[in-house]
Order: C-alpha cells, then structure tokens, then sequence
C-alpha cells in the first residue's frame, strides 16, 4: 500500500466526521509517514509500522467519542440508549439552553412518577403483609371447626385462608421486586439525563 | 494498568515530551516509546484532548519543503506536570514504605 492509498483508506474509514477533524487526522498520519521516511524508512514500511487501517480508524473513533464526551454538553454517540432513556435521548441532543429546559422538566416528572410508585408500593406492600396476617387467625379458626366437628366449616375457613395467605404473599414479593426492578430503571433514567 | 489512570498517565507523558522544547507528533513517539509504549493512533487524541483542554496549543512551521505540526506547552500545561509531579511524590513515599523489607524483631 502506499502513501496515497494509505491515507484514502483512512479517509474513508472516518467518514461521517467532521471534514474539519477528517482533514486534521490525514495531516497528522501523513506528516508521521514523511518523518519516518525521513528517518531511514521506505515509504511502505512507514506505513506498515503504523498498524492496521482497521485499528487507526477504530482507536480515532474511540478517541474522538472520548473527546466529545469530555469536553461538550452533547451526549456520546457510544452511550448505548436503553428503551426507558427514549424520553432522555432526544433531551439530550437539542440546542444547550432548550436541552436544559427540557432536561429539567423530565428530571421533575422523574420525581412524581418516583414518589407516586413508592406510595402506591408501600400501600400494597402493607396491604400484602395485613392480607397475609389475616390468614393466621383463619387457619387457627380452621382448627377449632376442624375439632368441633364441623367439616364444612373447616374446609372452608382452611380454603379461606389460604387464599389470604396467598394473596398476601404475591402482594408482598411482588411489590418487593417490583420496588428492586423500579430502582434499576430509575438509575438508568437518571444516568442517561445526566449525561 | 487501570485504563482511567492509563490514560491520565500518557497524557502528562506527552506533556513532559514538551515542556523543555516545542516537538512534533514523530519525536514525541519516539521520545516516549523510551519509557512506555504509545502508537501513532494512541497520541493523535491525546494531543487533541490536550489542545481542547489548553494545555498545550499548535503551529505549523515550514521543514524540508512541507509543514509540520509543533506543540507548545501552555502555562496551565506545565501547572498540569506540576501538580502530577506533587502527587506522584507522596505515592511515592507510599511505594518505598510498602515494599521496605520487613526488619525481623526477634
């Protein structure tokens, strides 16, 4: 390959950046190549010992996704947007002052939906231990028919509690995970707002 | 290596390539690859990070009939080095105290 071939490969390679940053990059590789041939190398050599087309125009993407994220507002085109963070994904590319504005807005929605969940989790999660309490005095009452001789009765107190005891337990481990799920979801939102 | 520090590390490396005098993307490779190993593609968004980040500022100057890129280290490029080389001296300490021999008190 030589030194022309070199450098088209790259340009190609990095198509889709800014001309600007493009034209810089093919600078920077051809002064490089002219320095080592300036040093003893042929022209080929100078650009074997610089790597893989492949790996240069990965390591400057890399570079260049690192760069943007340091220095500007804009989100970095390799964070990965997960489906909850599509309300976040378009805030985060409008113009800074409109992005601010609408970011603020989604952060305080994020509040009300939070403190809205945790009200409706803690009623259930109540509702689901009380539900599951009620089933102790059920069986025991169960018993007592059980021993008095009335067979219908028991069956039924015995079904009646443990349809509560059941009940009670699907409220309870299924607010409890639902609460763990929510966390993780919100972590995501905040995070993907916040870039 | 943490890459995080890594990557710190490299850039106060290049810093240090051009604090005495201004140079050019081939000799601060291979001023570098003295002390640790750096490619091509490695130092190009190193040097500009650095620019976006002031540390170091550009000029193109004539050499053999084309033009080449220098760096120069700006004021709070060698403030950078400053505060490393203050930082790195207390770690230091730390190194020589974790690695003394063990005295035997018998």
């Amino acid at each position: 390959m030589n030194k022309y071939e070199f450098l088209a490969a790259i340009r190609e390679g990095l198509d889709g950046m800014e001309k600007s940053d493009i034209d810089r990059t093919l600078d920077y590789y051809r002064e490089i190549i002219d320095d080592k041939m300036d040093n003893g190398l042929s022209e080929e050599e100078a650009i074997a010992s610089l790597g893989s087309v492949k790996k240069i125009i990965a390591d400057i993407r890399q570079g260049e996704a690192k760069e943007s994220a340091d220095t500007t507002e804009e989100p970095a085109p390799k964070a990965a947007p997960t489906e909850p963070s599509a309300e976040a994904a378009p805030v985060g590319r409008t113009s800074d002052e409109a992005g601010d504005i609408l970011r603020t807005c989604a952060r305080v929605l994020l509040v009300i939906v939070g403190i809205a969940f945790w009200c409706v989790a803690v009623s259930t999660l109540i509702a689901g231990v009380v539900v599951g309490l009620a089933s102790l005095p059920a069986f025991f009452s169960s018993l007592v028919m059980l021993f008095t001789g009335n067979g219908a009765q028991f069956a039924l107190m015995l079904g009646g509690a443990l349809a509560s005891a059941g009940i009670g337990i699907l409220m309870t481990v299924g607010t409890v995970l639902a609460m763990r799920y929510y966390k993780r979801f919100y972590k995501k939102i905040r995070a993907a707002l916040n870039n | 290596m943490d890459i995080q520090l890594k990557r710190g590390l490299l850039d106060v490396c290049v810093l240090a390539a051009i604090k005495n005098e201004d140079s050019y993307g081939y000799k601060i490779i291979k001023d570098m690859n003295e002390y640790v190993e750096i490619s091509e593609s490695t130092l190009y968004p190193i040097l500009r990070r650095l620019e976006a980040a002031d540390l170091l500022t550009v000029h193109s100057k004539e050499y053999s009939g084309r033009l080449r890129k220098y760096y120069h280290i700006t004021k709070a490029g060698l403030e950078r080095l400053e505060a490393f080389r203050k930082e790195w001296e207390e770690i230091v300490s730390i190194y020589k105290f974790v690695v003394k021999e063990d005295v035997v008190n018998e």
